[in-house]
């Protein structure tokens, strides 16, 4: 093996070699490069159109370190603003959540609307008649845009959301069609932090490999409440869907409140489901009806964006803090119709494998962690080895689930594209 | 339980220092690790419920929790503690809570309201956290023993931030 330590990846299919450089996860420099080539410059998502259903509805929310406000316009209209006064740069929401006609900033007295417009300055005749209340407005964030209900912002100017999206949008379209009333936010949100670098945590969610030995309590748990757990993963697909982002779609043992029922729940319960599985059929036709209903995605949208469609549907963000940690918020989207006995399965559903408090989720920050905690062995120890399935790929056969690290090879090959460079001595 | 507590109910047949005895075994058993004993603390009807960080008055079907256990999901809760691969807390944390500002709201149809404020410090993989909040449990009466109908625990934080999980009981 050729190996110059100083390569960001080690590419040598025809060895069957796929190695990431331990330092990508442990150098303060590239994850400075990183803010700057990634989260400063491509799309970035920002809420769902449902957290602010009402007009002045708003939330603030720190994206790429910035205080940003989220909030429905007077028109309708979903806007998001740099949270930061035009008068002396103070953060001028400093609530979490709410609904207001007009947000005053505290500190001298400035006005702005949900419009975003500036509508009282104390003392306004004391800066000139050049002055113009309606040039000195929140400004917004340099790009925004929307697919499915999904606010992403770009602090570069740019126009190509849909094109950026590209495959991924396909996925948003699916999830949005999961109910015929709608997917919408559910209030309260898991906020956390992890001792690990950003891109840990896209890589744990397409990576297939460390299901079960990670999750092993987890597949006891549904055993021994009643689950029907002869089935194994199956009927699945990885899809690299262009620009890094990437899904895993797979049929699981485990039911799923859209439409598939479970052993472990009631009579009551599980027909409500069945009904929900025959109104997916009959408005959508029975191949995307039953794709809905059946089948789990692992869905990663470059960079910050995780959406997984699996033991319930919960939306994630990664906000890289420092190079060695990250906050993650998650939210859970929901069909906006549930009935109470419903919801409640699905909310043991999702509690029970995701989140801080689940039976699987803390296991996955446990790994992740740990990894980061290696990762300090870069100096002497340089690779993680993603090369799982190459051999495969070469002679054409298909791989099993948990056979390949397919799709953690496209999020790499990606990132090192936006970082536009392969070698850690090209770093500026 | 309100999320809003009357006031203490000065006739009420249930001790604070009994209520005080009863969180400060329940203390024990959790930073000893005797997680089976802790059960025993249940009424089979209860859950153990941790709302969001910024859902404190939010309900469980309506919201999304951290935590909402009903008595089968906590027994698997207590039980993955002892299982090898229940990676999370393999090995244990170290924790050392601490009860205190112990109030009994008084009772109704043999439901007692208490709430009471606590603080567990974690140590892990050498890294120290803290969890800080409030509790607020309703308890019953059977065969003349407290146990947990409703055991609620409110993080009092701004999120969970290093703490990362709430792998721990909390």
């Amino acid at each position: 093996m050729k190996s110059d330590s100083n390569q960001l990846i080690l590419d040598q299919p025809d060895d069957h070699l796929y190695l990431v450089n331990k330092r990508a996860f442990a150098d303060a420099e590239l994850f400075q490069q990183e803010v700057s080539q990634i989260y400063d410059k491509l799309w970035l998502y920002v809420g769902h159109e449902t957290e602010i259903p009402e007009p002045g509805d708003f939330v603030t929310r720190t994206i790429a370190r910035r205080p940003l406000l989220f909030v429905r316009g007077s028109d309708g209209q979903v806007k998001v603003y740099l949270n930061s006064c035009t008068h002396n740069g103070s953060v001028v929401c400093r609530e979490p959540a709410g609904n207001r006609e007009f947000f005053p900033c505290a500190y001298h007295g400035w006005v702005f609307d949900c419009d975003g417009d500036l509508k009282e300055v104390p003392g306004e005749s004391a800066f000139g008649p050049q002055f113009s209340k309606s040039a000195n407005g929140l400004p917004p964030a340099p790009s925004q845009g929307s697919y499915q209900g999904f606010v992403f912002i770009s602090f570069a100017q740019r126009d190509d959301l849909p094109d950026y999206l590209a495959g991924a949008k396909e996925y948003l379209d699916i999830l949005s069609a999961s109910s015929a009333a709608g997917m919408k936010v559910i209030p309260g949100s898991h906020e956390y932090g992890t001792s690990a670098n950003w891109k840990m945590l896209p890589v744990n969610v397409i990576d297939g490999n460390h299901f079960l030995p990670t999750h092993v309590t987890y597949l006891q748990y549904l055993q021994e409440r009643g689950s029907e757990m002869t089935h194994p993963i199956r009927d699945f697909h990885e899809t690299v869907l262009g620009n890094g982002h990437t899904v895993f779609e797979y049929e699981a043992p485990w039911g799923r409140p859209q439409g598939k029922p479970d052993a472990s729940w009631s009579e009551e319960v599980n027909a409500q489901i069945a009904t929900r599985r025959d109104e997916l059929i009959e408005r959508l036709g029975p191949e995307l009806g039953d794709r809905i209903a059946r089948k789990n995605r692992n869905l990663v949208i470059f960079p910050n964006l995780i959406i997984n469609d699996i033991m319930g549907v919960t939306i994630r963000v990664a906000e890289p803090v420092a190079v060695g940690y990250m906050d993650v918020t998650a939210w859970q989207i929901a069909p906006a119709d549930d009935p109470p006995e419903l919801a409640q399965v699905r909310n043991e559903q999702f509690l029970t494998f995701l989140g801080p408090g689940g039976f699987a989720t803390p296991d996955d920050i446990e790994g992740m962690e740990a990894s980061q905690r290696g990762f300090a062995t870069y100096r002497e120890a340089p690779w993680v080895n993603y090369s799982k399935g190459i051999a495969a790929e070469i002679a054409g056969g298909l791989t099993s689930p948990g056979e390949s690290d397919f799709m953690t090879r496209a999020f790499f090959n990606a990132w090192q594209g936006y970082l536009g460079t392969t070698n850690f001595s090209e770093l500026p | 339980m309100n999320s809003q507590p009357s006031s203490p109910s000065t006739n009420t047949p249930v001790q604070s220092s009994e209520v005080e005895t009863f969180f400060s075994t329940e203390a024990w058993l959790l930073d000893t690790w005797q997680l089976e004993k802790w059960l025993e603390m249940f009424d089979p009807q209860a859950r153990y419920q941790v709302p969001s960080t910024d859902g404190h008055h939010l309900n469980s079907v309506e919201s999304l929790y951290l935590v909402d256990d009903d008595y089968r999901q906590l027994c698997f809760r207590a039980k993955r503690f002892s299982l090898p691969q229940g990676h999370a807390e393999q090995p244990h944390s170290m924790t050392q809570r601490l009860v205190t500002n112990v109030l009994v709201h008084g009772e109704q149809d043999g439901v007692i309201d208490i709430t009471a404020g606590f603080s567990i410090s974690r140590s892990r993989h050498g890294v120290a956290s803290q969890y800080v909040g409030r509790y607020e449990h309703q308890l019953i009466r059977v065969d003349g023993e407290l146990k947990f109908l409703n055991r609620k625990s409110l993080l009092v934080m701004p999120g969970l931030g290093a703490a990362g999980t709430v792998s721990i009981i909390v």
